[in-house]
């Protein structure tokens, strides 16, 4: 009997400090991914607009996906964090950065994939610095002329992105940020406009029915 | 009139004219009737068979009428008869007497035997009659159809003698629902083992299974042809676009002259298939449907033919950029589907693959071509039970528990597997993501206001304008293009200039209508054209016309409130209103549902916009405006109410909307309903096919079955020579004939001999192509049959021209009496028009035979007779029209009569 009352102290006092033991790893997992979504929803915050999400905040988002990964490899932590409570705030947390970064196409054109996108950003560059250019020799009403050619270059490349299906957000921003300073600040790249043709057009066309259904009436009783 | 002083004569001896000897000195006080009795022999006919009881309570009822005497109010006649009913056959009657009554009533289960004995009196039916039975009536209108005989006077209809609309066509055969009992039918089902009848029923399920399956294998080879050719065609076109903003190179013109070239080529093919190869495969074909439910006979409308023509046709006409849809076509799609599977054969490639031989008749193949239309509508929407409501409301006459259980399956399955199959195609099996062709999505918002609910009835007032418009410059179109369209050719060339119209306005809206947004990240770049447009801007209303109908809507339905601008909508609304208007009726397959959908939906979506522009208090999504547009517009153009309500709720997979669209469609069905009839009645209308209306047309009651047969009736005897039958075959289109115990050589004779039983044209010639006939002198009997040889002819019978009997065997007699049908209705002549129109829609007959109190044939009255009398409403005045009957050749077969009332 006297044997029985210390064994049982010492399992229980083995088993209240593995417990303990489990809570530091699990705090040190919860404080990691804190810090890393902390720093990944600033730096988003810090390129909504322009959007440059997705080649700025990639490195944060890898920290804050290895962070939940470790909380998930964790068997026991996983239970506690994840599961163990009805707000979930860390599983709603990833959910929604995930979800986010997917809409925006993010995957598309940062980490591996951001070469990809180089050359869609050289050619953004030289527009702009063209754009800059004339300013400078305040020459602006040369500029649908010379960066004509640089400007198309730019538009066809986006949209065979575009139809890969490449392109991400930040792309898609960055070309229309482009597009309208092009268009209306410069006021180039105005489609030309055949209002005479496509008039003539309508009224021809529109006559076309007209004198079909008058023939039908007059010619056949 | 003595017919009171004669009654108690008859209630001495109710069975007076069984025997000759006073047959020959009838107590009918009518000198007209006593004139047209024909002599009838003394020899009494051997062929009859004890009848059931139920017969004989109806006879016992039918003869105390007949002892009424007939000056009595009609409240009277009721009580007495009401007495009269609740005893059984009277007891003091002899057994000798009974069994005369017995005998007498072989041949046919009498209904609603109130005779009268003054129907006679009556007369035929004429105008002269109406005018005074219906008092009420316009003096004008009494007068200028005095005279019956005059051709077109009388028809002073609301549509005039020249209008279609005013005739109904005697080309249409009804179907025969009801089902043939016989001798020969009754021994086989006696005969059959309890293994057959389960395994009948477990091939009813099977069949129900393989519709489902087969519907939506065709509704995936439509959407998947429509993707492909779209994909094509818009490719070619943004490549054309984007190489012609540069001016130099190309002019603005060229892009579109390349979309209405490739346009004009699909519509071509789609017309050429109907106009040229099977012209019943235009439109939607839901009224040809309609009509096949109901009981008419559309020729072609359920063949091969006509299915491959629809799918093919659908593909290049929606490809082709008309304002139509797949999704009506789809509808008819599994109709014909239906009624390939389950005959287990087709005729057309004459191949028999000897299963489902059970299901060989008109009664069986209706109900699974009701499963067939219910899984085209599962297939287009992802609306199972909306399929089954729509096979309820649109279609089936004669509903029974079982039938809609089965309709069910099959619209389940139907849905299952098209989700299943194009989920596989799109890339991820199992998602289950596609329940139906057009599918609106899932709307993530769906809460409305109560004020809202105002005005959601009052788009439900505009719908209901809108669509009365819409089918009144519709139908105006169809007569001219009936009148005018008199060449094959023609009709292909107005396709022509509808789809080169069409692609014009389309394209000049995108023009001169700019409404410019950036892109999206995820847009789809097909469809996205720059057109006017800032460079990286691209126009709404280019997207709006380019891409799928299917996707169009979702657009409208779920698109933030900035995608599309006012202008856009307005411009899209009214060119897609005017539009499918116009494509309506032209000879290509055309859906009305997707068309009208988006017209409703730009224009919802447009009071939407505006609302939030200019109200101050909350107010929904455009979204829901849009919705709701869609479906009073729907509703105003269709007046289909409770299955559209139920297929939008599942299409939108959302039940918080039914109280709304609910109340919206009530309103456009009310508002739509006061100008004219939804657009498929009304095209039935303009097909003058005889189709039966729900209930009889009100103020009808005056009428009785003694005005409207037909008379004299041509009968046969039950054992006849092959000689007068092909004689009579021959010579007449009639397709039912009464088998009587006597034909009277006076060809004016008013009635015939007693009533045994029916027997149909088709019979007849089965039973001279089998040569079932014998040798009087030596007994020889020639062919056999068995019920199974009328099973394998169904349902293409050979014309009575293409059987060929020798000469020598014209002397040879028929005996019928082992295959007249033995139980048909009939009705006494002095049942109310309402009460016959009830029978004949319920039980879907095809020949109702009229006797007069004897028991004797006097009249036969067939699905035209009720049918001609139509309702016609206009501005809240109603009455009852009649309808002249007109044959292939254009000629009025029946003089024209007319009776019109006002409330």
């Amino acid at each position: 009997m006297q044997y029985i009352i210390p064994l049982v102290f010492i399992v229980c006092s083995a088993a209240l400090s593995f417990e303990t033991k489990l809570e530091q790893e699990c705090s040190q997992l919860q404080l990691q991914f804190a810090s890393a979504s902390s720093d990944f929803t600033t730096c988003l915050g810090k390129n909504t607009k322009p959007v440059r999400i997705c080649v700025t905040c990639f490195d944060y988002y890898q920290e804050v996906n290895s962070s939940f990964a470790n909380i998930t490899t964790n068997l026991n932590c996983s239970t506690l964090l994840l599961e163990s409570d009805n707000a979930m705030v860390i599983q709603r947390l990833w959910d929604s950065y995930t979800n986010m970064w997917s809409s925006a196409l993010c995957d598309t054109c940062s980490g591996l994939t951001e070469n990809r996108t180089h050359e869609f950003r050289n050619k953004t560059e030289e527009v702009l610095d063209c754009f800059w250019q004339n300013e400078k020799k305040h020459t602006p009403e040369l500029i649908c002329v010379e960066c004509g050619k640089k400007y198309d270059d730019l538009l066809n490349l986006f949209k065979s992105l575009q139809g890969y299906g490449y392109a991400c957000a930040d792309l898609a921003d960055s070309m229309n940020s482009t597009a309208q300073t092009w268009s209306v600040k410069y006021q180039c790249g105005h489609p030309p406009v055949e209002y005479v043709p496509v008039l003539a057009m309508t009224i021809g066309i529109s006559l076309l029915p007209v004198v079909f259904y008058s023939a039908l009436w007059k010619f056949i009783p | 009139m003595s017919d009171t002083e004669k009654e108690p004569l008859l209630l001495v001896n109710p069975a007076t004219d069984l025997t000759p000897e006073e047959t020959e000195n009838p107590p009918e006080p009518d000198p007209q009737t006593e004139n047209v009795d024909p002599p009838v022999s003394t020899q009494p006919d051997k062929a009859q068979t004890l009848p059931r009881t139920s017969r004989q309570l109806s006879f016992s009822f039918q003869e105390r009428a007949r002892t009424l005497p007939s000056r009595q109010t009609s409240d009277e006649k009721t009580r007495i008869l009401d007495q009269s009913f609740a005893k059984t056959l009277p007891s003091r009657q002899t057994s000798d007497e009974k069994t005369r009554i017995l005998d007498q009533s072989f041949g046919g289960t009498t209904c609603y035997g109130t005779s009268a004995p003054d129907a006679h009196h009556r007369g035929n039916y004429n105008v002269e009659n109406l005018g005074t039975i219906q008092s009420g009536f316009k003096k004008r209108i009494g007068k200028r159809c005095r005279n019956p005989k005059h051709r077109h006077m009388s028809l002073s209809t609301h549509h005039g003698p020249d209008d279609p609309r005013s005739y109904l066509s005697s080309n249409y055969e009804s179907l025969n629902y009801d089902t043939v009992e016989n001798d020969l039918t009754l021994q086989s089902e006696t005969k059959r083992e309890y293994k057959r009848f389960s395994s009948t029923s477990f091939n009813r399920w099977l069949v129900c299974f393989l519709i489902g399956v087969f519907t939506a294998c065709t509704a995936v080879v439509v959407d998947i042809g429509i993707e492909r050719l779209s994909e094509v065609k818009l490719d070619l076109v943004r490549k054309y676009m984007l190489k012609c903003l540069n001016k130099d190179v190309c002019s603005v013109l060229m892009p579109w002259l390349v979309w209405a070239g490739l346009n004009i080529a699909f519509c071509v093919v789609a017309s050429i298939l109907i106009a040229f190869i099977e012209p019943v495969a235009a439109g939607s074909g839901i009224p040809e449907i309609k009509c096949y439910l109901n009981g008419v006979k559309i020729p072609r409308v359920v063949r091969i033919k006509t299915l491959l023509c629809k799918v093919t046709g659908i593909i290049a006409a929606v490809s082709g950029g008309l304002a139509c849809g797949k999704e009506g076509p789809m509808i008819h799609s599994g109709a014909v589907v239906a009624a390939g599977v389950s005959q287990g054969r087709s005729t057309t490639f004459a191949c028999d693959c000897k299963v489902f031989k059970e299901f060989r008749c008109d009664h069986v193949k209706r109900d699974f071509i009701a499963c067939g239309a219910a899984a085209g509508v599962a297939a287009a929407f992802g609306a199972p039970i909306g399929g089954v409501l729509f096979a309820l409301e649109e279609g089936a006459s004669f509903w029974n528990q079982s039938l809609t259980w089965r309709i069910f399956f099959s619209s389940l399955v139907s849905s299952f597997f098209l989700n299943t199959i194009l989920s596989t195609y799109k890339g991820s099996p199992g998602d289950l993501s596609n329940p139906g062709l057009a599918n609106f999505g899932l709307f993530e918002i769906s809460n409305y206001e109560w004020y809202e609910l105002i005005i959601f009835i009052i788009m439900g007032v505009v719908g209901g304008l809108l669509g009365a418009l819409f089918n009144y410059i519709n139908i105006q179109l169809s007569l001219f293009r009936q009148r005018h369209m008199k060449y094959r050719i023609l009709k292909v060339f107005e396709v022509v200039v509808v789809a080169f119209t069409t692609t014009a306005v389309g394209f000049c809206a995108m023009y001169f209508v700019e409404d410019c947004t950036y892109a999206q990240v995820k847009d789809t770049e097909l469809y996205n054209l720059q057109m006017q447009c800032d460079s990286g801007q691209y126009n709404s209303l280019a997207t709006l016309f380019l891409q799928s109908p299917e996707s169009t809507v979702k657009d409208l339905l779920h698109s933030p409130i900035d995608k599309f601008s006012w202008k856009s909508l307005l411009t899209f609304s009214i060119i897609y209103y005017c539009m499918s208007v116009w494509t309506y009726g032209l000879a290509v397959a055309s859906g009305l549902f997707m068309p009208s959908l988006l017209t409703g939906a730009a224009y919802g979506r447009l009071i939407g916009v505006l609302l939030h522009y200019i109200s101050s208090v909350t107010i929904s999504e455009p979204g829901i405006y849009a919705l709701i547009g869609a479906a009073s517009f729907l509703g105003g153009v269709t007046r289909m109410t409770i299955s559209l309500t139920v297929i939008i709720m599942e299409a939108t997979r959302n039940i918080t909307f039914g109280l709304p669209i609910m109340m919206t469609l009530v309103t456009a069905r009310f508002v739509g309903n006061y100008f004219n009839e939804g657009l498929y009645d009304e095209h039935i209308n303009l097909k003058q096919v005889p189709m039966l209306p729900w209930d009889p047309p009100v103020k009808s009651f005056r009428l009785t079955a003694g005005n409207i047969k037909s008379t004299p009736v041509k009968c046969f005897k039950a054992i006849e020579s092959v000689e007068t039958v092909v004689r009579m075959l021959k010579r007449t289109t009639h397709n039912g004939f009464p088998v009587v115990t006597q034909v009277p050589t006076d060809p004016d004779a008013k009635h015939f001999g007693q009533f045994m039983g029916l027997i149909t044209r088709e019979q007849l010639i089965l039973l001279l192509i089998k040569r079932v006939y014998f040798n009087e002198s030596t007994m020889n009997v020639y062919g056999d049959i068995a019920v199974d040889d009328f099973r394998d002819m169904y349902p293409r019978y050979p014309d009575i021209e293409e059987v060929d009997i020798p000469q020598e065997h014209m002397k040879m007699k028929i005996d019928l009496r082992q295959f007249i049908n033995l139980s048909p209705y009939t009705c006494n002549e002095s049942v109310s028009f309402a009460r016959l129109f009830n029978l004949f829609r319920s039980m879907g007959l095809r020949h109702l035979v009229i006797v007069n109190e004897n028991n004797k044939a006097v009249g036969i009255v067939t699905r035209k007779d009720l049918a001609k009398f139509r309702k016609w409403r206009k501005q809240g005045s109603s009455g009852v029209q009649q309808l002249g009957i007109v044959s292939e050749d254009g000629n009025l077969d029946d003089e024209t009569e007319c009776c019109q009332g006002h409330s």
